[in-house]
């Protein structure tokens, strides 16, 4: 394609010598329609053609000297979209809009023509257009994109450019048909995403093979602050508070921390000022299996004496009994949540304000069978068919279980600094206090209760001033200080030290636009510090800890006619992290003994990936990605010998150390119409984790897994809707982890089915959403490679579930429609 | 004042204002000293008495002592049983927490839940048999107490471990979790 680019460019520039001026501006403008020619005609064909326009273009040039101009704005808004391609097609002439949406076409004849405009985020637009004379203030107004598989990112009142760097979303119907499950699960919906699990449900997402310390969850704008460096700590957040989930894998952007060497995950909830009325909304889902239930119930307002004021109150509940494999119920494994926030803001002309609260609490049974002494109880676990912890159904939480209580507060300032840009100001504080109770010798007081076997509190403050300046020359930028203080104290058994950390960083990303080509870069420098209190041998030991950094990113995006290519590349580092430098001890649920490493250092990596992103006439969207993620110093718990002896027994040996890593692999999705309104939707990801120091694979690495899915509407009159997708997926079994590496080998490959129906219906001019489906629905005996449980137990069976929305107005307002 | 310098004053003031709110949470040492892992319970020691029912060999004692715990420093104190061939021994067991002063005695814990819990003993060898004869609540067997028979000489091993059996013992070794774990040498000679 690229020479049938350089051959059109010669091409044109040989022929219309008199305008070798003007031509060589448009022709860079016009290059993407000519990659249309090029890619529909021969070559042969574009001579001819070129010829033709070239030959009419100078014959015009000679005679006619009107002129067309105006504005393009988007229909509704009417705000002015730059960079749109107006062009009269029988004359080939074009230009682009500048920064106000105008645009000028010079020496056009009296006649009747097509005017096309074109635009990336929006609709193509074909107008008939009669030449008589010269016209001026012409306006063409253009519709958004709306059916677009990646939806396009609206940030408040601005133009909506996609962002350069790559992210999916989910949000809409697609929020509303993961709603009732943990986030982790919720996340699973993205291409490679995976989820970490222990037991059905604590799931903690998967970026790319990686996890934990290694994948950053902003919620609400603030860095979720809970343990995450556990495998069994799923992230604290109530799913039905998210307007909208995105995820941006691999080390795309550094704004929010220099540490986010697998992927970030931002849980965004509606941004206050887009509260109109007193309105409010009801989530009630129910599902078959662990018959679970959960209700979620959101109020919000403008309050009308004092205008600038708006309000928010949420609450949810979930509670959900023992779950149910194919053959039997899996004994323990209940839970129950409650969770509720509430959010004011306020705003002037030039400055607005937000205060926000949210408090979770759950509590989460552990599988009773997953607690196990020592090596031999877990390979005589695996060798079971069924655990012999069996039982029936019930909602009560024994013990083993987990309490976990994370209560987060904002207060956000942004002001508008005019002729500067804009001042943003945030303040967040977080409280998580862990409990994880066991039912052992050691933890039973002489009441008869248990005081939990591990009892933390996490203490964070974070602080961030950022501000983003105004559009300079096409260049979009921001600039801001994080500043975080965190403090960890533990009244239970020893798995990690206390801690008060420290950490700054000061960052600087800037954008910039022109045409169809967006370019991002970014630097970053950050310092973190900690000091750790620590019993060794009855001393209490105090060592600090202090690390520094540079992290960069840079990422072009090109905006061809039928598709986008996304570039990006960069290097972050993350600091070792506590549990890494000291954990000692055993792992029960993982039958290991783990050994820390005081002495290691940062690990940095180097990321570049790629995406191709192609659109076809609304038939086809495909998107594809190569990354490869090479990382130095990767730490990495590894098996030791000998394994260490204790009363219990022995244990394998794992020491965290450092190795050098790389993980590449590839993602590929795509929705296509095949027949009237038919569309079928595949997925397949692949993440390939090699440990270069040994020439071995990482373990804990997901399988490649495919899906595809059928989408059919089954019913559309009036504004009521209804929708029908039937889905499998096929999850491999991972053959690239060493004998060595695990105590029993990974599990087979399984095919799941699962089906749904979406009703978006309007009762009394009220729109509410139904949703009735279920997984498993051949209700497989499979077991998940990265389910912690594996070892002990399949996992669920057939789950069916039923969803509703309702939304509803306070006071006089008509319906509004659902988003 | 212009426009510009009322900016810079904004700026300065917020940042101002923010840093200094970091400073002092960041400057306030709010540490807590963490629990001594001394203070919780630990099994750091397996003793196990066997006296002939018959009064006439000497009583023997097997130990496994581990002072600092899981990891660390190995076992100081790892013997071997040592028994006399065509004897019938009683053999009573002792756990003990030693990092407290004075010892804490686990083994009392074990009995008072008893159960929840059940010493099992394997033995590889056809020339040593060895029964619990003490009961629970639930008339179940709990180990503390056993019977250890021994015929012609011969070296083997025994490996002893006391199952965890909250809410599900039955009487058999499979439920529950491995509080100990410990495979003794066994001479009889």
């Amino acid at each position: 394609m690229l020479t049938a680019f350089i051959r059109t460019l010669s091409f044109r520039s040989n022929f219309s010598f008199n305008k070798f001026k003007y031509q060589l501006g448009l022709v860079a403008q016009v290059a993407c329609l000519h990659f249309i020619v090029s890619m529909t005609y021969t070559i042969r064909s574009i001579i001819i053609l070129l010829t033709l326009f070239s030959l009419e273009l100078k014959a015009q040039s000679t005679s006619c000297t009107l002129s067309i101009s105006g504005k393009v704005v988007e229909s509704g808004t009417g705000t002015p979209i730059p960079d749109a391609m107006v062009m009269i097609k029988e004359l080939q002439v074009g230009d682009y809009t500048n920064e106000q949406g105008e645009f000028k076409l010079l020496k056009v004849c009296t006649g009747n023509y097509t005017l096309v405009v074109r635009h990336l985020n929006h609709e193509e637009k074909n107008e008939l257009i009669a030449v008589q004379h010269t016209i001026k203030s012409k306006i063409i107004y253009m519709a958004c994109h709306t059916d677009s598989l990646h939806e396009i990112k609206v940030k408040g009142a601005k133009l909506h450019w996609e962002d350069v760097t790559v992210s999916n979303k989910i949000q809409g119907n697609d929020l509303f048909l993961s709603s009732g499950q943990s986030l982790g699960k919720a996340l699973e919906k993205v291409n490679g995403v995976y989820s970490l699990s222990t037991g059905n449900n604590i799931n903690k997402p998967v970026i790319r093979g990686m996890h934990s310390n290694r994948v950053l969850i902003m919620n609400n704008e603030l860095r979720q602050e809970g343990q995450q460096w556990g495998n069994e700590h799923a992230p604290e957040i109530d799913q039905y508070m998210a307007k909208e989930i995105e995820v941006v894998k691999g080390a795309q952007t550094i704004r929010y921390g220099s540490d986010i060497i697998g992927g970030l995950i931002l849980v965004n909830p509606k941004s206050m000022k887009l509260i109109e009325h007193n309105s409010g909304e009801l989530n009630l889902s129910g599902f078959s299996n662990g018959r679970s239930i959960g209700a979620s119930a959101l109020l919000e307002g403008r309050l009308k004496q004092w205008n600038g004021i708006t309000w928010r109150i949420q609450g949810t509940y979930k509670r959900a009994g023992n779950a149910r494999t194919p053959d039997y119920f899996l004994k323990n494994t209940g839970m129950k949540e409650i969770n509720y926030s509430a959010a004011l803001g306020y705003e002037k002309k030039n400055w607005d304000i937000e205060v926000f609260h949210s408090y979770f609490n759950t509590d989460i049974g552990i599988f009773a069978g997953s607690h196990i002494g020592n090596l031999t109880d877990l390979y005589k676990a695996f060798e079971r068919d069924r655990p012999l912890d069996s039982a029936g159904f019930t909602y009560t939480i024994n013990l083993p279980y987990q309490h976990v209580v994370h209560q987060l507060s904002k207060a956000k300032l942004n002001y508008k600094l005019s002729n500067w840009g804009t001042l943003h100001l945030l303040y967040g504080f977080q409280k998580n206090t862990r409990k994880e109770f066991d039912k052992t010798l050691q933890t039973k007081q002489d009441d008869g209760t248990y005081k939990p076997a591990l009892n933390f509190e996490l203490n964070t403050h974070n602080v961030d001033v950022t501000f983003e300046h105004k559009t300079i020359h096409r260049f979009e930028g921001n600039i801001g200080i994080n500043g975080f203080y965190q403090t960890n104290n533990y009244y239970g058994s020893y798995f990690i030290p206390n801690y008060q950390k420290l950490t700054g960083g000061l960052y600087w990303v800037e954008k910039w636009h022109k045409h169809a080509l967006s370019i991002e870069g970014g630097l970053r420098y950050d310092i973190n510090q900690f000091e750790i209190q620590k019993w060794e041998n009855n001393i209490l030991l105090n060592v600090a800890h202090a690390y520094q950094g540079l992290a960069a990113t840079v990422a072009a995006r090109y905006q061809f006619p039928f598709f986008t290519l996304h570039l990006n590349g960069g290097t972050a580092w993350r600091a070792p992290f506590v549990n890494e430098l000291y954990s000692f001890g055993v792992h029960h649920s993982a039958a290991s003994f783990e050994i820390g490493d005081r002495t290691l250092i940062p690990e940095r990596n180097y990321n570049a990936s790629m995406t191709i992103d192609f659109n076809y006439k609304k038939k086809t969207d495909l998107e594809w990605t190569f990354f490869s993620n090479y990382i130095k110093n990767y730490i990495n718990l590894q098996p030791q010998l000998p394994a260490t002896l204790t009363i219990r027994g022995a244990f394998p040996t794992f020491r965290y150390s450092q190795i050098d890593a790389h993980f590449y692999g590839t993602e590929f999705s795509s929705s296509s119409k095949v027949y009237k309104s038919l569309r079928f939707n595949t997925k397949a990801n692949l993440t390939i984790a090699q440990n270069l120091s040994s020439q071995t694979f990482l373990v804990g690495i997901p399988p490649l897994r495919i899906e595809g899915e059928l989408e059919m509407p089954l019913y559309a009159y009036n504004e009521n809707t209804i929708e029908a997708k039937l889905g499998t997926s096929y999850t491999f079994r991972q053959n690239r982890v060493a004998d060595s590496s695990d105590y029993v080998p990974a599990p087979e490959g399984y095919v799941l089915v699962q089906a749904d129906v979406l009703a978006n219906w309007h009762v009394a001019k009220h729109p509410i959403q139904i949703n009735v489906g279920g997984t498993n629905l051949l209700n497989t005996r499979y077991r998940d490679y990265m389910n912690r449980n594996r070892y002990f137990v399949n996992e669920l069976g057939r789950n069916i579930y039923i969803r509703l929305k309702i939304p509803f107005d306070v006071g006089k307002h008509q319906h509004k429609t659902i988003s | 004042m212009t426009h510009t310098t009322k900016n810079i004053f904004t700026v300065l003031t917020f940042s101002g204002l923010l840093s200094l709110t970091l400073f002092q949470t960041s400057c306030k040492k709010d540490t807590i000293q963490p629990p001594n892992p001394n203070e919780e319970e630990l099994i750091t020691t397996f003793k196990i008495t066997l006296t002939d029912s018959a009064g006439v060999n000497p009583t023997v004692t097997a130990m496994y002592r581990d002072l600092d715990g899981d990891g660390g420093v190995g076992p100081s104190i790892f013997d071997s049983i040592k028994l006399k061939p065509n004897t019938t021994y009683n053999a009573s067991i002792l756990l003990l927490d030693e990092t407290k002063t004075p010892a804490d005695t686990i083994s009392n814990e074990v009995l008072e839940e008893g159960a929840e819990h059940l010493f099992c003993f394997t033995s590889p060898a056809s020339n040593l048999t060895i029964q619990r004869t003490d009961k629970d609540v639930n008339n179940l067997e709990i180990g503390l107490q056993s019977k250890w028979k021994t015929m012609s000489s011969g070296n083997t091993t025994v490996q002893i471990v006391l199952r965890h059996q909250p809410d599900v013992k039955t009487g058999a070794c499979e439920p529950g979790a491995s509080d100990l774990d410990l495979m003794f040498q066994t001479l009889i000679q």
